[in-house]
């Protein structure tokens, strides 16, 4: 049982002379057997937090706490036994494998490096991982660009699997592919889910996918979280004026519903220092969004809201 | 009415291989027209195939492009270049890199508008500052001396959009005009186009991969698969009863078709295999991932047969099924 | 866990027909670039007239045989004639090719050895390290390489392995850059991030993960950096700073210097021989680089 506690992150980018905060101050949870999907634009920042809680990048400040444990200072030493239960998922299925290494090597290596296992108990692991995500033994001794991008996410997948991790941090998994291939990860997603007891948090930007495979979602701009509800109230009642133009500007595969879209002036800006980072694309905004910043606060159980007007 | 734009048989290739296997398609003057399918079905190089703008070493070995009584598949260059631009435009993907980084935009639309019409400095200029209203561009005057690297992605592909309604076209073609752009800036960009669409009367060819767009925006869709064209439909009629199996396939793999489908009640519908599975058979390329083949699949690839007015569908089994069914009602 | 059960879905993603591995494409690219064929025979003769030069001149090439200043041709025992101190012209050459190349090998080892270790480390870790590592590297290559190899070679003596050194130092910075600017964009990918997400230390992210993929541009600087290096040497021995005790290619034509205006095939032989070495090698570096990268690999 692994929960994930993430409090006051923050991750800052130095570009130029200038420091910027790509994750400005999120606080989340991911509870044993959760899915949470993250969702936002690019450039708000959800895949640097992935990553941040991955710790592939450094957080500034806050705590990132494993049932209690806080990682975000660990150095890579202390972080290694932690590696083990909690694995990543990457968008692109060509770049996150290595072009030189066979599959075998690819999905053995991690087994060595944790020193699992004797060399034929390994391979042995090795070959219930790829039947596990749906592909041929004989793939172990063939490289990734013998394959397609639908079965190279299942060996990314694979990967992520291989050592047991009981948190899977998917970022965008199924963006990359074609829509008839997404519906094969997702649904073996949700398969690797029920039967080893997964928890994910699902970071993408496509809303349609994270309405379908997700619990509770977190809404992500510029840094920060504006909205958190479960997946059914979310849909039903989204409250914060970015939600609502979020969804509303989903194109759903349905002429019959074709409607007036809630137009959302301009685009993902950095805001000046502060008050709302939404307040310039808002089309509610009033005097004190300028001036104050609205804090994440619970509005009903199980949903919280950065927003003055709720 | 005649069509505005008329492809006969077309066929498109590489030296070492086939891409596009003769398809039949035209687009009326003032509608949209939705291309979809899946990456490598040959929706792009057809788009790029009707104005002769095939990447290095592909060609058009075969069939007819009629547009305003020519034909765009043997047309001279000289013929297509006072064509590109003037009656037909092109809206590309990826607006960083259609545009030139180190002219100002006012300058680039202006180019477009002098190489086809013969107007003044001065007077394109004035012209260009309109259409940078017209795409609703703020402080249009202002941003005309602005380079591209100044604009965010969804108004650098405002300014493409400009640039390709700058000489009135009849047709404009979009080929995946928002993948690059997110959700909020996508329905942005397609109203925008859409409004322009009705405005100047013109038509738009749509090539895109999301069901999501094509319903929301077009008023009708043809589907390629593996270089063939599968299915072709109203849009009403197409997302009410998609007759081929893998437009069906496709509308059940897609998560958005159902509002309340969730992972814990249903499972998604797959399409099993890849594109690559029917490689090198000789029937129809969806065969061996399609749920309903029969032998009758394996032996040629279907053609395209009309199963209701304005729907044609290129599949044996569905063929068979409207001709039994016609054959009950008049028998 | 056990994985046998419910990963059934999706038999069929397994059907695709999968493609030849990727080696034999190489080989096949490789017999079918030219400038890589040709590159490699013109260096495969050299290669081997460097190594049976004891048989086909036993004897020391510094040796007066014969007259001297013999035009080739005019005495059919020493083909391409003689010098002015009456050497064998053609045992000189073969004897230079042994020690063109092995200094042009000598010194590019030591330049990768050092280019690699720090560009490598640099680009990897990044931050100080990197600042650090990338000053030092502009300060080498703020001097002129020739200039730097003679001060060297001046403050050591004009012997082989120091030749081989100050060659080899002189070089590293190139590499240096190459190699960091490599890590620097492969530590970025999706790839080694998941490496890193696995818990692998960074010695093994190094060596296992990104040196393969850095490679190629790797081998094909090494063809050129030889090519520099035996330039270099030529240069070095025209000085009259080479290695005394060696008849090398450079040497030979700063003997054959003073007699250019009459006897000009002193300087040319040994000046053919350096140019076309040079080109072999820059055209294998060439013809490496189009069968490595894989984006030119696939028409």
């Amino acid at each position: 049982m692994l929960r994930l506690t993430v409090d006051g992150l923050r991750t800052r980018y130095v570009t130029r002379g200038r420091a910027v905060n790509a994750v400005d101050g999120v606080s989340l949870e991911v509870a044993p057997g959760e899915t949470v999907g993250l969702v936002g634009e690019s450039g708000c920042g959800k895949s640097t937090l992935g990553k941040t809680i991955m710790r592939l990048l450094d957080p500034a400040e806050g705590s990132i706490r494993l049932n209690g444990r806080d990682i975000a200072d660990l150095g890579s030493a202390a972080l290694f036994p932690f590696r083990r239960r909690m694995q990543m998922v990457f968008q692109d299925p060509f770049g996150s494998l290595n072009p030189r290494q066979t599959i075998g090597t690819l999905l053995e290596t991690p087994l060595k490096v944790h020193g699992l296992g004797k060399a034929a108990e390994r391979r042995r692991r090795v070959q219930d991982i790829l039947a596990r995500v749906g592909l041929p033994a004989e793939a172990a001794g063939r490289y990734p660009h013998e394959f397609s991008g639908g079965q190279r996410q299942r060996i990314g997948i694979a990967r992520a699997l291989v050592l047991e991790p009981e948190l899977i941090i998917c970022d965008e998994p199924v963006s990359a592919l074609d829509l008839s291939i997404q519906a094969q990860i997702l649904n073996l997603l949700v398969d690797l889910k029920r039967d080893l007891g997964l928890s994910y948090l699902f970071i993408s930007h496509d809303l349609s996918v994270v309405r379908y495979f997700t619990d509770r979602v977190l809404v992500m701009y510029l840094g920060r979280i504006v909205e958190s509800a479960g997946h059914a109230e979310l849909w039903r009642t989204p409250r914060h004026p970015y939600t609502r133009a979020l969804l509303a500007s989903v194109p759903q595969p349905d002429p019959a519903q074709r409607h007036e879209r809630a137009e959302l002036r301009g685009e993902l800006t950095r805001a000046e220092a502060g008050g709302c980072r939404f307040r310039a694309r808002c089309p509610l905004a009033f005097d004190r969004c300028a001036v104050e910043d609205p804090a994440l606060r619970v509005v009903a159980p199980g949903h919280a809201l950065a927003c003055h007007l709720a | 009415m005649a069509p505005l734009l008329e492809v006969q048989d077309l066929v498109i290739g590489f030296p070492q291989a086939e891409i596009v296997h003769g398809i039949d398609f035209h687009i009326d003057p003032g509608e949209t027209l939705a291309l979809v399918g899946e990456s490598g079905c040959g929706k792009s190089i057809t788009a790029l195939g009707l104005i002769r703008l095939l990447p290095q070493g592909a060609a058009i070995r075969r069939g007819r492009v009629l547009f305003e009584g020519m034909d765009l598949a043997t047309a001279s260059p000289r013929q297509m270049r006072d064509i590109r631009g003037k009656r037909i435009s092109l809206i590309l993907q990826e607006p960083m890199t259609a545009l030139n980084p180190v002219l100002t935009i006012g300058r680039q639309i202006a180019e477009v508008l002098r190489r086809h019409e013969p107007i003044s400095a001065a007077a394109a200029e004035r012209r260009v500052v309109e259409l940078l209203d017209l795409v609703g561009i703020v402080e249009p005057q202002r941003r005309y001396h602005d380079f591209p690297h100044n604009f965010s992605g969804g108004m650098r592909q405002r300014v493409m959009i400009a640039m390709a309604v700058a000489c009135n076209p009849r047709l404009v073609i979009a080929d995946e005009p928002t993948t690059a752009l997110d959700v909020t800036i996508q329905a942005q960009v397609l109203d925008l186009l859409d409004g322009l669409r009705r405005q100047l009367g013109m038509a738009v060819l749509l090539i895109t991969h999301d069901l999501g767009v094509v319903a929301q925006w077009a008023d009708r869709v043809t589907v390629m698969y593996a270089g063939r064209i599968a299915e072709q439909a109203p849009v009403g009629a197409f997302f009410a009863a998609p007759r081929h199996p893998y437009a069906r396939g496709l509308l059940g793999a897609s998560v958005g078709h159902e509002e309340e489908a969730h992972y814990t009640t249903r499972r998604l519908a797959e399409i099993p295999g890849s594109v690559a599975s029917a490689a090198g058979l000789p029937g129809c390329p969806f065969e061996t991932r399609c749920p309903e083949a029969i032998p009758a699949c394996g032996i040629r690839p279907p053609a395209l047969e009309p199963v209701a007015a304005g729907h044609r569908v290129a599949c044996v089994v569905e063929a068979a099924r409207t001709g039994a069914n016609h054959a009950a009602a008049h028998g | 866990m056990d994985g046998s059960t419910s990963a059934a879905p999706a038999p069929a993603a397994i059907t695709t027909p999968l493609r030849p591995a990727v080696r034999g494409r190489m080989v096949r690219a490789a017999l079918r670039n030219p400038s890589l064929m040709i590159g490699v025979l013109i260096l495969l003769a050299v290669i081997v007239v460097a190594i049976l030069a004891p048989l086909l001149f036993p004897g020391d090439p510094q040796d007066m045989v014969a007259d001297p200043t013999l035009w080739p041709g005019e005495d059919p025992q020493y083909p391409l004639g003689t010098d002015s101190l009456g050497r064998d012209v053609a045992a000189g050459l073969a004897y230079g090719a042994r020690v063109s190349l092995l200094m042009g090998l000598a010194a590019a080892v030591i330049g990768l050895v050092i280019g690699i270790a720090v560009g490598a480390t640099g680009g990897f870790f990044g931050g100080w390290v990197d600042n650090v590592l990338v000053r030092l590297t502009e300060l080498f290559q703020t001097v002129p390489t020739f200039l730097l190899v003679i001060v060297i070679v001046a403050i050591g003596e004009p012997s082989a392995p120091v030749i081989a050194w100050a060659i080899g130092l002189a070089a590293w910075p190139g590499v240096a850059r190459l190699v960091r600017a490599q890590f620097r964009s492969l530590r970025e990918t999706d790839f080694v991030m998941a490496a890193r997400a696995l818990g692998y230390s960074a010695p093994r992210i190094i060596l296992r993960e990104i040196m393969p993929s850095a490679l190629a541009p790797i081998i094909v600087a090494t063809s050129v950096l030889m090519a520099n290096a035996i330039l270099t040497e030529a240069g070095l021995s025209f000085l009259n700073m080479g290695d005394p005790n060696l008849m090398s290619w450079g040497s030979m034509i700063g003997d054959g210097r003073a007699l250019l205006r009459t006897e000009w095939y002193l300087t040319a032989l040994p000046g053919a021989a350096i140019a076309i070495t040079v080109l072999s090698l820059n055209l294998v570096g060439d013809g490496l680089n189009d069968v490595l990268n894989p984006r030119s690999g696939q028409a």
